[in-house]
């Protein structure tokens, strides 16, 4: 109790302070702004439930905002709707730096897939960092008898529509990632949607969807105890996370190329210095070896880049889930 | 290894001081939270997870785990007292527990409902140990087409529950109805909405089930259509159950812990599945169907024995194949893997010292639940000397801090009122609420999985009797639903004219 009232006259007394000056001196100017940051709470929204990928990310950053600035943190789930039930909540947050949302691609593909959306993807959000990437491995239930990308396209081909593909839900990374492999492939694969990754994982273990493109950590465990085969890595090049299996394109799907990432975004007029603030912030802690050991165990890459560039980067990328949209036929069913 | 060498390296793993401070921790916050109406487990762990960076990952998962089992030992507590469930899986302990409290034996049904409580835990764990790897190879069986029969199931359960079957599956149907608002899983599209940005997200669980039970609660006082209550004596003695209690006991807290052992183990069936299956096998099997809804003990210890049971099961699809059953074991498997210890077929070779360490630690946990549980039935039992018009401005507090807490929105404040309103003119026209709560929590999992099943099989319906599994699920359903028919429709001539037996 004394703590609290000591606490609260000193609050009084700067608050007094502070008007006391405000009135007298210049208001402050931006450059203030950042270097105060951050004073309160700080809240990362999640577009999806606790848990997965993106939820890890979230609190892996919220631990780290901590231990720099001693600030309090919170991160928030709110999912639903591939995301735009997140996004539409952060974009009507107070553009003061307090607030950040972490995306996926689906953020990018949600454009062109959705008739409308009740936000601005490019104008209503500014980017802040890039987090990390994962790259996806193609894996299949284990009772499918392929054993390369060549017969699982053979296969398809000879039964049009007839396999399937599971998704983590409309508009993820998974199900981007099937859709582009389809598109490429030349094949027909009836799309499956979840609610999230472990359940569709669960299906294809037990026979009941055939394929899946999801990031290495979901199916790792079931590779290895031989529930499930992994035929490719979907990145452009292989991965140190598992060396041994080809690109897709040596596997013959030729121009395949897919990460998923998870970049860090604020309501759009959220103060440059405390973007700059951040952005350097999450990029000194990508660099520590203590922060890659922990990514590799979540089976992602980290990737660093300016606040500048993420803006072309998320622009090319909605350009490049456009194309695939379209030539996917992917649309919200 | 076996078993026991590896039991006694789990006891070596949870018994180091600060892991068994942990766990006490744990069991203690979780008993508080299911006690605290409004405050689920889900929200408790998400605020604790942040801490579990600075502890041990054994530690951590120890004290998670406990708040997660814990408070099923403290939901029923409200439910029996005050007729308000403390978590939604204990909505069912109210049907016949608020009865038993107004007959001066609320005692006995907190004693009871303990002792079964840690009988379906310790059952459940034995389940987990001796037969997780095989109950996890049966459940990657389960289909959206399974899941979908054994909901279907459960929300037959549920209409079962009250006296009149066409009621209890009106409840149900309203609990579907209420279930549709909201942002669709298959299509992101919002529906009923009614342009109210807060109904995105569906309407609030918490809201739901406070308003059915503690707001049409205490309208109903406030307009003394209920009567004056009737609270018994609250001394050591009411706490002890007589012969006939714990004879009429024991059998069903076996059934309860094989239902909820079954239905935990299933990824997504849920602990509030389990314990209203649990309350519908006790009402099938009882001699005397007629004394559920009037205070019959089964009714408290069966789905009480369930949910805990249910508890302990669901931690093996978790624990060896990775696959978290609800959001909340999603939280806990997402703090092992920050951890960088990834759940999963792999987890008992690789980590035996978490693995078998958090089963020793739910020996533990229970335990401790069941020492700390006895002792504050007495306390709880004096909230009851506490009288109405001062006890009621508390709950109202509560509910609405609960309420609140869930999304941090006002509007969910106004809700719990329309709803209360609702459910007083429900309990009015004699609709048991329990049944909508269920039918509310199930219609968004059964409509994916039946959309899914579909989607497997091109549209083709009759997916739902080609699977053997499915199909006897079904066939279960419609002899249940058949039966309940037939006897209503031979009880009804019996009950007009005198004298036919």
């Amino acid at each position: 109790m004394t703590k609290f009232t000591t606490k609260y006259l000193t609050g009084m007394l700067v608050a007094i302070g502070l008007a006391g000056t405000l009135t007298t001196a210049k208001p402050l100017s931006a450059q203030d702004v950042g270097d105060n940051f951050p004073e309160r709470l700080i809240t990362t929204v999640v577009p999806f439930p606790p848990g997965g990928a993106a939820d890890t990310f979230a609190r892996l950053l919220s631990e780290q905002f901590e231990q720099r600035w001693g600030q309090a943190t919170v991160v928030e789930n709110r999912p639903g709707g591939g995301g735009i039930v997140a996004t539409r909540h952060v974009v009507g947050q107070p553009a003061d730096g307090y607030t950040f949302l972490i995306v996926t691609v689906g953020h990018a593909v949600n454009p062109s897939l959705q008739d409308s959306l009740p936000y601005d993807t490019l104008n209503d959000l500014t980017p802040v960092a890039m987090v990390a990437q994962l790259p996806s491995v193609l894996v299949v239930n284990a009772g499918l008898e392929v054993e390369t990308v060549a017969d699982l396209v053979e296969m398809a081909q000879a039964n049009p529509g007839g396999l399937t593909f599971g998704s983590s839900g409309n508009a993820t990374t998974s199900h981007v990632a099937g859709a582009l492999f389809t598109t490429l492939a030349g094949v027909d694969m009836l799309h499956v949607p979840y609610s999230g990754s472990a359940p569709a994982i669960t299906d294809l273990i037990g026979g009941q969807i055939d394929m899946m493109i999801d990031p290495v950590l979901s199916s790792a465990q079931h590779v290895e105890t031989g529930r499930l085969r992994a035929l490719a890595v979907s990145t452009a090049e292989r991965s140190a996370l598992v060396p041994d299996l080809p690109t897709m394109a040596e596997a013959g799907i030729d121009g395949y190329e897919f990460g998923a990432w998870f970049m860090l975004l604020a309501p759009a007029g959220t103060p440059e210095p405390i973007v700059a603030k951040v952005n350097a912030a999450i990029n000194e802690m990508l660099k520590t070896d203590a922060m890659t050991d922990r990514l590799a165990r979540l089976g992602a890459e980290a990737v660093s880049m300016a606040p500048s560039d993420l803006q072309a980067f998320l622009e090319a990328e909605i350009a490049s889930y456009a194309e695939i949209v379209e030539a996917a036929g992917m649309k919200v069913d | 290894m076996d078993t026991f060498a590896s039991l006694a390296l789990g006891f070596e793993a949870a018994l180091v001081p600060t892991v068994l401070l942990y766990c006490f921790i744990g069991v203690f916050l979780g008993t508080l939270i299911g006690v605290l109406p409004g405050i689920g487990p889900l929200a408790a762990i998400s605020l604790l997870l942040p801490i579990t960076y600075y502890i041990g990952p054994a530690a951590a998962i120890i004290m998670i785990a406990g708040v997660y089992y814990g408070s099923q030992y403290g939901g029923s507590t409200t439910s029996i007292l005050l007729r308000i469930p403390g978590t939604s899986s204990a909505a069912v302990v109210a049907i016949d527990g608020y009865p038993m409290t107004q007959q001066g034996r609320g005692g006995i049904a907190l004693l009871m409902t303990t002792i079964a409580s840690f009988a379906g835990a310790m059952i459940g764990l034995v389940i987990l140990v001796l037969f997780a790897p095989a109950v996890a190879e049966f459940a990657l069986n389960f289909g959206s087409a399974e899941y979908f029969a054994i909901m279907l199931l459960g929300l037959l359960s549920a209409a079962t529950l009250s006296a009149s079957l066409l009621k209890g599956a009106a409840m149900v149907v309203l609990g579907l109805v209420l279930s549709m608002v909201g942002t669709d899983v298959n299509s992101g599209v919002s529906r009923f909405d009614f342009g109210f940005v807060e109904l995105y997200d569906g309407i609030n669980l918490i809201a739901i089930a406070m308003g059915l039970f503690a707001i049409a609660d205490i309208i109903s006082n406030a307009v003394g259509s209920e009567g004056p209550r009737r609270i018994g004596k609250v001394s050591f003695r009411s706490m002890v159950p007589t012969r006939k209690d714990i004879g009429r006991s024991w059998p069903a807290i076996l059934r309860g812990t094989g239902v909820g052992g079954f239905f935990g183990a299933l990824p997504g069936a849920g602990l509030t599945m389990a314990s209203f299956i649990a309350y519908a096998t006790e009402k099938r099997t009882s001699r005397t169907p007629e004394e559920f809804g009037n205070g019959a003990i089964e009714g408290v210890v069966g789905p009480e024995a369930a949910n805990n049971a249910a508890a302990q099961t669901s931690f093996v699809p978790t624990l060896s194949l990775g696959i978290p059953g609800d959001a909340t074991m999603a939280l806990i498997m997402g703090a092992l893997i920050i951890h960088g210890i990834t759940p999963g077929p792999l987890l008992i070779d690789q980590h035996p010292d978490i693995f078998w360490g958090l089963i020793a630690s739910f020996i533990i946990g229970n335990i401790m639940l069941m020492f700390l549980n006895i002792p504050l039935i007495g306390i709880w039992l004096s909230l009851l000397r506490i009288p109405y018009r001062m006890l009621y401005p508390a709950i109202l507090i509560f509910v609405c801090l609960g309420v609140y807490s869930v999304n941090g929105n006002p509007f969910d404040i106004y809700l719990v009122a329309i709803i209360g309103a609702l459910g007083y003119v429900l309990s009015r026209l004699s609709f048991e609420p329990a049944p909508l709560l269920l039918g509310f929590i199930l219609g968004p999992l059964m409509e994916e999985h039946f959309r899914r099943a579909l989607v497997l099989s091109r549209g083709d319906i009759t997916v739902f009797v080609e699977r053997p599994i499915s199909a006897t699920i079904l066939s279960v359903c419609t002899l249940i639903l058949l039966w309940s028919i037939w006897k209503a429709w031979r009880h009804r001539p019996m009950d007009a004219p005198e004298g036919t037996s």
